[in-house]
């Protein structure tokens, strides 16, 4: 064996110095050093700061395996564990400070791989000037200490185990002299201290209340002559030292004499109070299972890791009305439709193979016979070492509410259907005016589907004049959650534009909470068109019937004016009744002449075309000439005017002057028993006024409003032989509108009307 | 008086010269030249619609031109907005047909007596 350790390394490195060796000579010293080195049982390595080694003694080649040509010159890492390679970098730090390293306990490989566990102590080597320049390091082997301090403490382990395990106590009682004597364990068991003088009251004392009376049967007949003399009794303990309480069993048996009587009774004790808890534990455990299972609501089985079923809750046979016999291994499959049990089976027999847990559907039959559907969800058990167990199930009657799914489907089905089949389009929004829906006839006429409609992509479908008002409109609604309605104009697929009406309203869900918006649309272009030819036909109607009239009330007034001014005798006696035919007449036209007026200008007022001409004039002036032309048209209506105050408006004079002949007429119209009509003028705060009050047959409250819409009258058995279009009101209030006025009205039924204008002042 | 319906002009002409007022009537507008060229005429009362011509372009025609352009003119027709257009037009007046006898008498008294001489610049 090669020594590596030479008088010059040594010189330098030094690796271990104690305190005799300084009184040899250097040479000496020196030769000592290395027998010790060599002779050591400890392997002592040095090695640089950058962990290579440069020296290895004998017993280092003998621990780790290497021999030194092997392993000086290479990494001191070649012997360190991956996982503990970091150890070496704070070893190296510690030695950089000057620090030893002291009996530090790891492990170190060898050569072939061996863990082995070392005791490290390591010094740093420093040079003649004191600069660190490597370590020594002693390594002891004490992977055999180590092995036998893990020996010890396993044996120590087991026979703490057994003794535990065991802890057998003995005991011997004599009967008839009333002597006890107890083993050490036994007084250990009862808590009892070594000096305690015992007896069978002491014994007795110590016995659970609750087992009293067992333990004093359980000795009685042991110790009855006619018996076998055996003992074997579980019993709780109430502890002498403690008062804790203690399972324990008891085995003994008596011995009896020639006279027949017990003389001696001897046996063991043993704790077992753990194994006592553990069974109550289980027993607990099981009892809340079986409590529990038999109460749920829901039906459950459970099956072993074979393929039969071994477990039915109370609520499965209450369900299926049959018992556990009936229900056992495959018994449940006769309760199961005849067209689902082959799926079934399939199903859990593959669940079996697998053994994971599933979820099925499938009929099952009621006590009444009913076959009601049920969901149920199977999922692995497993016993406590984790080995595969079998299935628990719980299974819910979902009957009813697969029945309600199908209906809601049904229902759903139904709505798209007719939503898709309706002439009409047909959106939902939600609070935040995003569609959510649209049927298919909108997308038929669009082309643009759902999913296109989000954020303002609906507005694609419009054509692009019509889409800020548009959905300026639905904003407005919106933020009011009223109702919504707006036209506009939709370039269809097919590139044609349609005129389109569309109406929503807020809906709300079943919380009552607004939920968006609900709406339709539909094609008015046909609507349009037709409106517009009816207002063509109107205006040329009423045009073609200007002609014919201008001429017979031409005439009609030239042949007045003649006859006024020829008041010849003979003329006068032969035509009266030309006269009064021609008053007739000439009256006849004037209302024709109201009447096409009327109708032109609903026409105009709904195609936005009543024209205003503007001027500024005096309401009071205006109101005496209107009411002075309205005067002839009554024969016994006397209209009265009361003008406080007048003042001028900005307006066009003319209707004016209709609106009043309006309210006017329909004053005389509707009162007929009446002699007079009342006109008010009143100025107040920049507002004109007038009013027109009749005593005529009023209006009901509930007509009130309505009356001003057009073509509405009054229903009612006397109001039918009113004359006119009922289209007087609609126009009056149109025309006050348009000069930024109100019309209004105050009546009560039966008690006579008041109509006001009422004209901003200029 | 101008009016593509005969009766109207007639009748028109019958109530005028009632009124004692000299009245000559034309059908068509290119009539018109003629009678304005031929005779003293004071006041021109003429319908919108006329056989061959529009009335509205025979007012602005008239009123542009500096001979006619004092000549009183009152537009007649049944058309709803012809009112404005007529005014728009250069119109001195205009009456809605079926129209009040008495009240074109005011309008043609109030205009001849506004203008007292006017009548085409010879």
């Amino acid at each position: 064996m090669q020594s590596t350790i030479t008088s010059g390394q040594l010189h330098e490195e030094q690796p271990y110095s104690t305190g005799p060796i300084k009184e040899l000579s250097q040479e000496e010293k020196l030769a000592l050093l290395a027998a010790i080195v060599e002779s050591s049982g400890d392997a002592i390595i040095s090695k640089t700061l950058e962990g290579i080694i440069t020296s290895w003694n004998n017993t280092a080649e003998r621990i780790f395996g290497y021999t030194a040509n092997e392993i000086i010159g290479r990494s001191i890492a070649l012997l360190i564990p991956p996982e503990r390679l970091n150890e070496e970098t704070t070893i190296i730090e510690r030695l950089k400070r000057g620090e030893r390293v002291e009996h530090f306990e790891t492990q170190r490989l060898t050569k072939d791989k061996r863990l082995l566990d070392i005791s490290l102590t390591i010094s740093p080597v420093k040079d003649s000037k004191g600069r660190i320049i490597g370590a020594s390091k002693i390594a002891r082997n004490i992977t055999e200490q180590k092995e036998a301090e893990r020996g010890i403490k396993e044996n120590e382990e087991r026979l703490r185990m057994a003794i535990e395990s065991t802890q057998l106590g003995t005991w011997e009682y004599f009967p008839l002299e009333g002597k006890l004597i107890w083993s050490e364990e036994c007084r250990k068991l009862y808590g009892a201290p070594k000096d305690l003088e015992l007896n069978y009251s002491f014994f007795s004392d110590h016995v659970h209340p609750d087992d009293k009376e067992l333990v004093q049967e359980g000795v009685s007949r042991a110790l009855d002559p006619g018996g076998e003399g055996n003992y074997d009794i579980q019993y709780r303990i109430l502890r002498y030292n403690d008062k804790q309480s203690r399972w324990i069993r008891a085995k003994g048996k008596a011995f009896f004499n020639a006279a027949q009587q017990a003389d001696r009774f001897i046996g063991t004790v043993v704790d077992i109070n753990d194994e006592k808890l553990r069974e109550q534990e289980l027993k607990d455990s099981v009892e809340l299972f079986t409590v529990m299972a038999n109460n749920v609501p829901a039906m459950i089985w459970m099956s072993g890791n074979d393929k039969f079923h071994d477990y039915f809750n109370n609520t499965w046979l209450e369900f299926t009305g049959r018992n556990v016999e009936q229900e056992k291994n495959e018994g449940w499959l006769q309760s199961v439709h005849p067209e689902d049990a082959p799926r079934c089976l399939e199903r859990f027999s593959k669940a079996l193979e697998e053994q994971v847990g599933f979820y099925s559907e499938y009929r099952l039959k009621r006590y009444d016979g009913e076959y009601r559907w049920v969901a149920d969800n199977t999922v692995s058990r497993y016993n406590p070492t984790g080995e595969f167990a079998g299935f628990i199930s719980a299974c819910i009657d979902i009957d009813d509410q697969k029945r309600f799914n199908e209906k809601i489907k049904e229902s759903e089905l139904l709505l798209k259907n007719i939503s898709n089949a309706s002439p009409v389009a047909l959106w939902m929004t939600d609070t935040d005016a995003q569609s959510t829906f649209v049927n298919e006839t909108w997308i038929e006429w669009t082309g643009i589907p759902l999913e296109a409609h989000v954020e303002s992509g609906w507005q694609e479908c419009l054509v692009e004049e019509d889409r800020t008002a548009t959905s300026n409109r639905f904003m407005d609604a919106l933020q009011k959650k009223e109702k919504f309605s707006s036209e506009f104009r939709i370039r269809r697929v097919d590139g044609e534009i349609r005129w389109c009406l569309s109406e929503g309203y807020p809906y709300y869900d079943i919380n009552n909470a607004f939920a968006g918006y609900a709406g339709s649309v539909t094609d008015i272009t046909e609507l349009k068109k037709m409106e517009q030819r009816k207002d063509d036909f109107i205006q040329m109607a009423s045009h073609e019937l200007k002609t014919p009239i201008t001429s017979i009330k031409g005439y009609v007034q030239l042949l007045l004016s003649i006859y006024n001014e020829w008041s010849d005798e003979k003329l006068v006696s032969a035509s009266t009744t030309v006269k009064t035919s021609l008053q007739t007449i000439s009256k006849q036209v004037a209302r024709l002449t109201r009447l096409v007026s009327e109708l032109l200008d609903l026409s105009r007022i709904e195609s936005g075309k009543l024209e205003m001409n503007m001027v500024e004039f005096d309401l009071g002036a205006l109101v005496v000439e209107t009411v002075e032309d309205v005067r002839h048209t009554s024969a016994h209506h006397i209209i009265n005017i009361h003008q406080q105050d007048s003042g001028t408006v900005f307006g066009d004079r003319d209707r004016i002057s209709q609106a009043l002949v309006n309210l006017l007429t329909n004053a005389i119209k509707y009162s007929p028993d009446a002699d007079k009509v009342d006109v008010y003028v009143e100025a107040d705060n920049n507002t004109l006024t007038v009013r027109v009050k009749d005593y005529g047959i009023g209006i009901d409250k509930k007509d009130q409003q309505k009356i001003f819409d057009r073509f509405y009258r009054v229903e009612g058995k006397s109001e039918q032989t009113y004359p006119g279009f009922g289209i007087g009101l609609f126009i009056a209030s149109e025309i006050v509108q348009r000069h930024n006025g109100s019309l209004t009205v105050e009546s009560e039924k039966g008690k006579g009307a008041v109509f006001s204008i009422s004209l901003p002042a200029s | 008086m101008v009016d593509d319906d005969p009766d109207i002009g007639i009748m028109i002409k019958i109530m005028l010269e009632y009124k004692g007022y000299s009245v000559m009537v034309a059908e068509r507008a290119d009539m018109i030249d003629n009678i304005l060229r031929d005779n003293s005429v004071d006041l021109l009362i003429m319908d919108m619609l006329l056989s061959g011509a529009n009335g509205i372009d025979v007012c602005e025609e008239l009123k542009k031109d500096p001979r006619t352009t004092k000549l009183p003119v009152i537009m007649i027709s049944a058309h709803p907005n012809a009112r404005q257009i007529s005014l728009d037009a250069g119109a001195d007046d205009f009456i809605a047909k079926p129209f009040d006898m008495h009240d074109m008498f005011s309008k043609i008294g109030m205009l001849l007596e506004k203008k007292p001489g006017a009548g085409i610049a010879s």
